[in-house]
């Protein structure tokens, strides 16, 4: 029976599925494309995680609400964490720059948040406190990547604390550099955008209070050779 | 320092013939895995492409922790399950999707089917799911037990546990 289970472990490692010529052209089509991008110089004040919604000034309350909801699913902690009880949103922060045009008036909202999912915090204050002894423990090299872009790390309450994302990008308050070049920024991508200058491809759609929007992203090619993708929202028919 | 960091720093600083060499050296292996899991060429095909271009995104904060291969069948695998989640939702898949009829027409495709490896595979696709990831992952990935055991979120022992239950039914499913 060992001899058996051999041959299959065998016969198993020795399976070989070939990707065809087609399959190998699109993703290193892909990948040449992307790496190009990662080549060019990205400014200190866009880490991932920094949502860019576009919105209607009509719909400025939902934007708000939309981006926070965007700004939790993105860097959530993960399920490395059992039996998670209660989420809580740390310190979300927001700036706004609004334009008017011919057809109306548009604002671009930059947003920053982090959702702690905890098994014994029960309020906002603890959440808080573990996710920067959390953060205190990464920096000092005490975080392990237990899987791609998910780190851990045991605070000293004895938790196994887990946060997706990368936690050198968690800055919580925009400074003034950074609100001056994001205003430079968003003036480039409003021109653009006027332009008629981004590839659009529909994301999903959402509703709030009753009003349902659908969600774009839209990459825009900086000059400075950065892309930058932004979320475009508008009122579904 | 080794092969594989020179690979990630080369990486990092935009070598496209690096990029050619982590793929070519990964993309028959990580197929082949993401395709057992699946059970579906298609599916498994996305997956790839998908895990390779979040690799290349967040290449800058990756660091060497346990290997590459380990890191990218780990991809698959997250992949793989969200996928099936998401399948589970929507649609019923049929047992044995085989996937477009371009994949199937490749000579290698052809040679691959032959008698007794379509059997093995398709003994692979009737096990349960968690007992397939532990044979695949640990013989195709070259993930030890106690990565897989963490991924799954599972003891080591429940680990070697559906690796051992999981030869055994492809054993007697082999032999009929």
């Amino acid at each position: 029976m060992e001899n058996e289970n051999h041959n299959i472990e065998q016969q198993i490692m020795n399976i070989r599925d070939k990707t065809s010529a087609r399959m190998d052209q699109r993703i290193l089509d892909d990948l040449f494309g992307r790496l190009r991008e990662s080549e060019t110089p990205k400014p200190a004040i866009a880490p991932a995680g920094l949502w860019r919604m576009i919105m209607n000034s009509r719909y400025m309350k939902l934007a708000a609400a939309a981006v926070v909801a965007l700004a939790i699913m993105l860097p959530v902690s993960y399920g490395a964490v059992k039996a998670i009880k209660k989420y809580f949103k740390i310190a979300q922060n927001s700036v706004t720059f609004e334009y008017s045009e011919p057809n109306g008036s548009f604002s671009y909202m930059y947003s920053r948040g982090v959702s702690v999912a905890s098994t014994d915090a029960t309020s906002e204050q603890e959440a808080r406190a573990q996710l920067e002894e959390f953060l205190r423990l990464y920096q000092e090299g005490k975080a392990t990547e237990i899987e791609p872009g998910v780190w851990r790390a045991t605070l000293s309450s004895g938790e196994e604390f887990a946060y997706g994302g990368n936690p050198q990008n968690l800055k919580m308050e925009f400074t003034e550099e950074e609100k001056a070049q994001l205003k430079q920024q968003t003036d480039e991508i409003k021109e653009l955008r006027k332009a008629g200058k981004g590839e659009r491809t529909f994301w999903k759609e959402i509703e709030e209070n009753g009003i349902r929007m659908r969600l774009y992203r839209v990459r825009y090619m900086l000059s400075n050779g950065q892309a930058v993708t932004i979320c475009e929202g508008e009122e579904a028919k | 320092m080794t092969n594989e960091e020179q690979l990630i720093q080369d990486l990092k600083a935009g070598d496209r013939e690096a990029m050619r060499l982590l793929y070519e050296s990964h993309k028959d292996g990580l197929f082949t895995l993401a395709k057992g899991l699946l059970d579906d060429a298609s599916a498994a095909e996305d997956v790839v492409h998908d895990v390779f271009v979040s690799f290349v995104e967040s290449l800058q904060k990756y660091h060497i922790n346990g290997g590459l291969r380990a890191y990218l069948a780990t991809s698959v695998a997250n992949r793989a399950r969200d996928r099936l989640r998401a399948v589970k939702r929507h649609e019923a898949k049929p047992a044995c999707a085989e996937g477009s009829e371009e994949f199937r027409d490749t000579p290698e495709t052809q040679a691959i089917l032959q008698e007794e490896t379509h059997r093995l595979k398709q003994a692979l696709a009737q096990l349960p799911y968690e007992q397939r990831e532990v044979l695949l992952l640990h013989l195709q990935g070259g993930l030890t037990f106690e990565k897989i055991a963490r991924l799954q979120g599972v003891s080591l022992s429940t680990a070697q546990g559906r690796y051992r239950y999981g030869l055994e039914k492809l054993r007697s499913m082999m032999s009929r």
